[in-house]
């Protein structure tokens, strides 16, 4: 159903803000003129042109917040792909004499296939190595503009002389407002759409993004890809109104005014860095007018202060703005929802409500089937022997439970299966097909959903978000580049919070709930993915025995009805016991025996391990 | 020259007390940015005391000396035993003394060592105060054999950076190594005609190698 207004007042206070940045932007050059016919001194075309140059800078700006804000990488190679545009325009202009939309058509093209081999390249690495080798690129690509005087004019860079139809003011900044608009649309809706939430979810955690079957790494390098395209295409337009590309604009501390711009503004939102460069370019013309040289230690001094006392930049004053106001109409609001959990959502576990949610997908089963078949699977870390010559069967619609005192490499164990480390020698079937060694999102596609010891959910994003997106990664269709990621699955994922008894907090960041209930993300995530095998490592550890045994009877209960097949690790014996239905207990890296849990209860090799008792030769013969 | 070493000193405490302090727990980017506003107000803050011309300093030890029939400026020839007299300084420093041995805890684990007793945060503050001293002392040794300039931070940067990513972050001999290899590729890619242009790209594509080959550099101790 698509709605004419904003429902909440939050969202129509941003959406008000955006009305009239944007009615200002289209209303610059007439507002310039009347400047100019009031005050003597003022110059409409120097006006006009700041306006340009903002709007090129919040095109750039935003393109970096495409990777800063939503992935979370730090490039410092994106100005070069501006750069990149710039010369693109210039050179095609110049050196092959063809019209200058030709060259600003190719412009962003340029920059994206420049991003994307050197994305390829950077993506080698992740985090801080990720950032230093864009460093490396990004000095690369300077020092062949700087140096190669034949093509690029080294540097003196190129300089242009606009054909008559572009090189009026008012003509050029109506030009440039509809490119950046219709690029600024392009990646709104972009980062709205499934493929967006991939890369929220990305930024929120890798590993579990992972888990939930995103292919991290190729995500990555398509949005920075994207973002270079966008980059290419502010340079183009950079060209257009300065006339000129120079090698300085692909120099790596040239990163540092889209980044200083999105600070600004804001990462946090779309439009945040647009806001940021408005007050950017402004402000720079202020300064530079009355102190030519303190520009630097004034923008140090203003970086520093948001870097310090707002981090969510200016953008983020309207929600301040709200929440200062909610904070005075308290008293007037008495049923507003609840702002925090205190860890409740576990006793609103509706085990009955869970099992009817066709959110949770019911696979057609043969029971006593082996679903996963583990062969002689060893995993070392240099001298240390993890995980021994394991093998294990785990049949379609049972309860599988892997026990052992601590270190006898349970969780190893878990992450050879989910493919988070690869075995050092064996094999792993899951479903009659090979595994071993995959990565971790191919692993998930095939049907095996995994609830981590230590929680990992997406913090920021809503409980709701949480599970939506698990689902959207889980249907294929965070490939998609358009609909609105928060639209697909919303009423499925309600219904899934609200069964695991987070429905109240669906509105909540994630991060905001007490530990019991992210726990109860953390399962409701894997149950989202609809997988066959769902692994959960140590699904109670924190939780009250009253949390504990509720949780374990939503999981039990799962597993019978709806034919879910479960393997577990687990401390809690009274846990293993009343859920599994076959137990395998590990040692020092060895499966020391399987059975019944009655068998194992009476085993005394098991008694013996768990006190302690069992010597390193027993256990070599 | 110690007046250098004393002032980079007192700045670099003032700058992780008042602005680094605030910002460890966050990401790196906010690092980044924090210390980056601190280079525009201190660069801004030289070209308004000194102004924005270069400048050129006479060098402390005229004259040159003759070393297997070639002629060597006497004071390049005290940079190279200064540089050498330094980094073993660091290296002493570092492996030596108790300061050094908690900075290498520190390094592997702030919160236990923290918990054995030791001023963690102070450890920070001086460990940069130091590198901010020899940051100094590398300036005012340089000086007087280029021109001198409020931009010379970030050229000077990008190289360093280069120099500890093809070494290895956090290792003394690698910083050592990934100097010289970087200065020999700078200065024979500086002598041959033919390679002239590019000197500075073969840095950077090595760079790029390292980090693709091998990312933790040449000496670099593997990431847990």
């Amino acid at each position: 159903m698509i709605r004419l207004l904003p429902r909440s007042r939050g969202d129509r206070v941003r959406w008000g803000v955006v009305l009239v940045l944007f009615l200002f932007a289209a209303l610059i050059p007439p507002l310039a003129g009347l400047d100019e016919n009031l005050n003597p001194d003022a110059s409409s075309r120097f006006q006009i042109f700041l306006g340009t140059s903002a709007l090129v800078l919040a095109l750039w700006a935003i393109s970096y917040n495409l990777m800063l804000g939503y992935t979370g990488m730090v490039s410092f190679a994106h100005a070069a792909y501006y750069g990149v545009g710039a010369y693109t325009v210039a050179l095609i202009f110049k050196r092959y004499h063809l019209p200058i939309l030709v060259g600003l058509a190719a412009a962003p093209f340029a920059a994206a296939v420049v991003g994307v081999v050197t994305g390829l390249v950077a993506q080698r690495a992740v985090r801080l190595y990720f950032s230093l080798l864009t460093l490396a690129i990004s000095q690369l690509l300077f020092s062949l503009a700087f140096s190669w005087y034949d093509f690029t004019g080294g540097d003196n860079g190129i300089s242009v002389t606009l054909p008559d139809q572009l090189s009026d003011y008012t003509t050029l900044y109506y030009f440039t407002a509809a490119i950046v608009g219709v690029c600024l649309l392009l990646m709104f809706l972009l980062v709205r759409s499934p493929f967006g939430a991939a890369l929220l979810a990305i930024r929120e955690n890798r590993q579990r993004a992972a888990a939930i079957g995103i292919n991290v790494k190729v995500y990555e390098l398509a949005i920075y890809t994207i973002a270079s395209l966008f980059a290419g295409m502010a340079g183009g337009l950079f060209m257009l109104y300065q006339q000129q590309a120079y090698p300085e604009m692909l120099y790596w501390t040239a990163n540092a005014q889209p980044v200083v711009v999105s600070l600004l503004g804001g990462t946090g939102t779309f439009l945040g860095p647009a806001v940021g460069a408005f007050i950017y370019v402004v402000l720079d013309n202020a300064v530079s007018k009355q102190f030519p040289y303190q520009f630097d230690i004034i923008l140090g001094a203003i970086v520093l202060g948001v870097v310090l006392a707002v981090p969510g930049g200016i953008s983020d004053a309207p929600t301040v703005f709200l929440r200062l106001r909610e904070r005075f109409h308290r008293g007037e609001k008495a049923e507003a929802a609840p702002a925090e959990s205190s860890g409740e959502a576990i006793r609103l576990f509706d085990v009955r409500k869970a099992l009817a949610t066709d959110a949770i997908q019911a696979e057609e089963v043969h029971p006593g089937q082996t679903l996963l078949q583990i062969d002689h699977l060893s995993r070392r870390f240099g001298g240390l022997r993890a995980v021994e010559d394991v093998s294990l069967e785990v049949k379609q619609g049972d309860r599988h439970a892997i026990i052992g005192p601590n270190g006898a490499g349970k969780s190893t164990l878990f992450n050879l299966i989910t493919g988070q480390l690869k075995p050092t020698s064996g094999t792993v079937k899951f479903d009659g097909r090979d595994i071993t060694g995959k990565a971790p999102h191919v692993i998930a596609r095939t049907g095996i959903g995994r609830a981590f010891q230590i929680t990992t959910i997406f913090p920021k994003l809503t409980v709701r978000q949480n599970l939506q997106f698990a689902m959207l990664a889980h249907a294929g269709y965070t490939v998609r580049p358009i609909g609105f990621a928060n639209r697909i699955f919303y009423a499925e994922a309600q219904e899934l919070a609200e069964a695991v008894g987070l429905g109240a907090w669906a509105d909540l960041p994630a991060g905001q709930l007490s530990h019991g209930d992210q726990r109860a993300i953390e399962i409701a995530i894997s149950l989202a993915l609809g997988s066959k095998l769902v692994l959960l490592d140590e699904p109670t550890a924190g939780m009250s025995a009253y949390e504990t045994d509720k949780a374990m009877e939503l999981v039990r209960r799962l597993a019978t009805e709806r034919h879910l097949t479960l393997l577990f690790c687990e401390h809690d014996m009274s846990v293993v016991f009343s859920t599994a239905r076959t137990v395998t207990v590990m040692h020092q890296g060895r499966v020391l025996t399987e059975g019944t849990p009655e068998q194992i209860r009476r085993d005394p090799d098991v008694q013996k391990v768990y006190l302690g008792e069992l010597e390193q030769e027993e256990l070599g013969a | 020259m110690l007046l250098a070493v004393a002032v980079a000193g007192a700045i670099g405490g003032v700058v992780e007390v008042l602005v680094l302090r605030r910002v460890y727990g966050r990401e790196h980017l906010v690092q980044l940015l924090g210390t980056y506003a601190v280079s525009l107000i201190i660069a801004g803050a030289v070209r308004i005391v000194f102004g924005a011309n270069y400048r050129t300093i006479v060098s402390p030890i005229p004259g040159h000396i003759d070393l297997g029939g070639y002629s060597y400026a006497s004071y390049s020839l005290f940079m190279i035993g200064a540089a050498i007299a330094i980094g073993g300084g660091v290296w002493a420093m570092l492996y030596r003394t108790n300061l050094g041995r908690n900075i290498r805890a520190a390094v592997a684990d702030p919160d236990l060592l923290n918990a054995t007793g030791v001023n963690v945060t102070r450890l920070y503050t001086t460990v940069f105060m130091i590198g901010a001293a020899l940051a100094g002392l590398g300036g005012s040794i340089v000086a007087p054999s280029q021109a001198v300039g409020s931009s010379i931070d970030t050229d000077v940067l990008v190289l360093a950076f280069a120099i500890s990513v093809i070494g290895g972050l956090g290792s003394i001999t690698g910083s050592a190594v990934g100097a010289l290899i970087v200065g020999m590729v700078i200065s024979f890619g500086l002598v041959i005609p033919a390679t002239n242009p590019f000197a500075l790209a073969f840095v950077f594509i090595i760079m790029t190698a390292v980090l693709i080959v091998r990312p933790r550099g040449l000496f670099g101790l593997p990431e847990s």
